[in-house]
């Protein structure tokens, strides 16, 4: 017994906590001095770089949420969006965004497990090798058809786009449908509760749990993404894109201060570690796709 | 809380007498056939809007692409017109031709990409998976500080990094060897590739991490169990227990990772803007940087992205029938015909 106790004993564990706790202040020394960095005077920047503020310097914040503003052509002329702007824009995109995602997916992966028609297998299928197909440089063409439905750059455009179903998200909540209890939902039924019924009220509690680590992870992504308002939504910029925009400003005093830069990244990132602090479990205990073997 | 829940079942109840008295029957139909025709509605009405906005958004987009790939657009009058086969021509001629250095650099950056992603990213992934899976010291500590990148924003975990290369290591380095760097890690050209694969490779790991990590706590821990008292070592249970196991979601990520061989833009948009130097494109920036660009490019785009999938698709499929290959348990799905290995 005491020699299978030894093997246990490798030296994986400690190898795996060095390089793990190297990683982990690689990863956080870089946010904190970013941190401390945002109170200090670009001055003092240039001669304490690693030292804690002398005097902390709050009114960078103000600066920035100040000079956080994108300018937009609007009809003939142009018009400023501030960052109470940026922020509604931001919460419609992220939340409206998410919901429509999130929805459709439950939709469709209820569907397609529920109901063994052919067509759902064939669905299934397609998402599976539609993951595998490379399609590449679909954006230009997704634009000029967005333009041709008058679904380019407007709410109603962006939502239909993000009322999708096709990716990783799509196969866990199939697969995790698949493994609800049939007799509750049977039981249900012969109780006359309506197909809807049964979805919304029956299996969809089973699910709460993993739909909400799907909003909250895909929430965050929409929250930070930048790339997708730039293409399709220029005229709704959100705080992702008045941040990008921000840092590659013309305006001479912010590109030439690294702690004002660097404070316009904090106003973004501080809610996020927030909302990630708080539910950092649900969000990373919920999520596993159906393949382990027993 | 006793009192509500009483109400709630009271309630549900009344609807259920409700709900029986007042659905009858259609005459000449069965309870079973009412059912499967109630079912039918349900699933056609359900999926009807969602595969409306699939055949839009995918079928029609890639038809455009296709119809684009083919046409031209004039500057002057703002339209397209027929070009034949110049776009896919020009594509090739790009890649062969004397002045094809930005095509070559995109394409050799791309496989770097993804070589770095399949021989570094996804080992380490699964690696921390399985120390963050066996529940060894900080390992819930590990797995929330290797997904906090996963929850910045790009635009400020560039800033950051950037900052930090160019400022703070130089000082560093100053500090600590008496010599000053003279230029930034991502200034100095000789070192800027390397140091933007860096950062590609060191914010990675939040998501796969959580994916294989969940993957391998379903496991039956019998099987573990009896493992160790059989002696299995560590290593021996990760090489032969837990990866076989997880195989499916692993054979499943490898696949799916091909499509980033064209979509990995190494953030470069992020760091430069459309400034980028040529020297460091993947064929995902050049795609993002043409498309911002404009509409005249978007033709010779199209044209691009169909001779790369055209290339690149057998490409995927002989690597998930290599993984086929290798899978201990080809999983046989409710809907495929996948056979089962003893």
């Amino acid at each position: 017994m005491s020699r299978k106790v030894t093997n246990r004993r490798s030296w994986f564990p400690i190898v795996g906590f060095i390089v793990f706790l190297l990683f982990s202040v690689f990863l956080v020394i870089p946010m904190l001095w970013a941190m401390l960095t945002t109170f200090k005077t670009n001055v003092e920047f240039r001669t304490n770089m690693f030292g804690l503020p002398k005097h902390w310097e709050f009114s960078n914040y103000q600066t920035a949420i100040d000079n956080f503003k994108v300018q937009i052509q609007y009809g003939a002329g142009l018009r400023t969006v501030n960052l109470v702007g940026l922020l509604q824009n931001s919460f419609l995109y992220s939340i409206g965004g998410t919901f429509f995602f999130v929805a459709c997916h439950y939709i469709v992966a209820y569907c397609t497990a529920k109901f063994p028609y052919k067509f759902s297998g064939f669905v299934y299928g397609f998402i599976l090798t539609l993951m595998l197909v490379p399609i590449s440089a679909s954006q230009a063409a997704t634009i000029d058809l967005l333009q041709t439905f008058g679904l380019y750059d407007n709410w109603p455009g962006f939502f239909f786009q993000r009322f999708g179903f096709t990716g990783m998200y799509f196969l866990i909540l199939h697969e995790s449908i698949k493994t609800t209890s049939r007799e509750i939902s049977e039981a249900a039924e012969i109780d006359g509760a309506s197909n809807l019924r049964i979805m919304f009220s029956i299996v969809m509690p089973q699910m709460m749990g993993m739909l909400f680590t799907i909003f909250l992870i895909t929430f965050i992504a929409q929250w930070n993404d930048y790339m997708f308002p730039l293409m399709y939504m220029p005229t709704h910029p959100t705080l992702a894109y008045g941040l990008y925009l921000y840092n590659n400003s013309g305006n001479n005093a912010i590109a030439a201060s690294v702690p004002l830069r660097l404070s316009g990244c904090m106003i973004i990132f501080i809610p996020m570690l927030v909302i990630f602090m708080i539910f950092h479990d649900k969000m990373m205990g919920n999520l596993s796709y159906g393949g382990v073997k027993e | 809380m006793k009192l509500f829940n009483d109400l709630k079942w009271k309630l549900y109840d009344v609807n259920v007498a409700i709900h029986q008295k007042m659905h009858k029957q259609p005459k000449g139909l069965g309870k079973a056939s009412t059912r499967r025709r109630n079912n039918l509605i349900f699933y056609i009405s359900m999926m009807a809007l969602p595969i409306i906005q699939f055949v839009i958004m995918w079928g029609f987009t890639n038809v455009n692409t296709i119809i684009l790939a083919f046409k031209r657009f004039d500057v002057e009058t703002g339209e397209y017109y027929f070009y034949g086969f110049n776009n896919f021509l020009q594509v090739i001629k790009d890649f062969t031709g004397d002045h094809s250095a930005v095509a070559k650099y995109a394409v050799v950056n791309s496989v770097i990409v993804y070589a770095v992603n399949l021989l570094i990213v996804t080992p380490l992934g699964l690696l921390f998976s399985y120390y963050i899976y066996k529940k060894f010291k900080g390992g819930r500590v590990f797995r929330t500080i290797l997904y906090i990148p996963s929850i910045v924003s790009s635009v400020v975990m560039v800033t950051i990094f950037t900052y930090f290369v160019e400022n703070f290591i130089p000082q560093m380095m100053h500090q600590l060897t008496g010599r000053p760097l003279e230029l930034g890690l991502l200034s100095n050209p000789e070192t800027t590739f390397q140091t933007l694969l860096v950062y590609s490779v060191f914010f990675s790991f939040g998501s796969t991490t959580m994916i294989y990590s969940s993957s391998m706590s379903n496991i039956n821990q019998s099987l573990v169990e009896a493992a160790m008292l059989d002696g299995c070592g560590l290593m021996q249970e990760f090489l032969t227990i837990t990866i076989p196991l997880c195989f499916n979601i692993i054979k499943l990520n490898l696949a799916t990772s091909v499509t980033g061989f064209f979509t990995n833009t190494l953030s470069l948009h992020t760091f430069y803007g459309l400034a980028a130097d040529e020297s460091l494109y993947t064929i995902g920036y050049f795609i993002q940087k043409e498309t911002l660009s404009g509409a005249s490019n978007y033709p010779y785009l199209s044209a691009y992205g169909l001779l790369m999938g055209l290339v690149v698709t057998p490409l995927v499929f002989g690597l998930k029938a290599i993984l086929d290959k290798f899978d201990p348990y080809m999983e046989k799905t409710i809907y495929g015909k996948g056979r089962a290995k003893k």
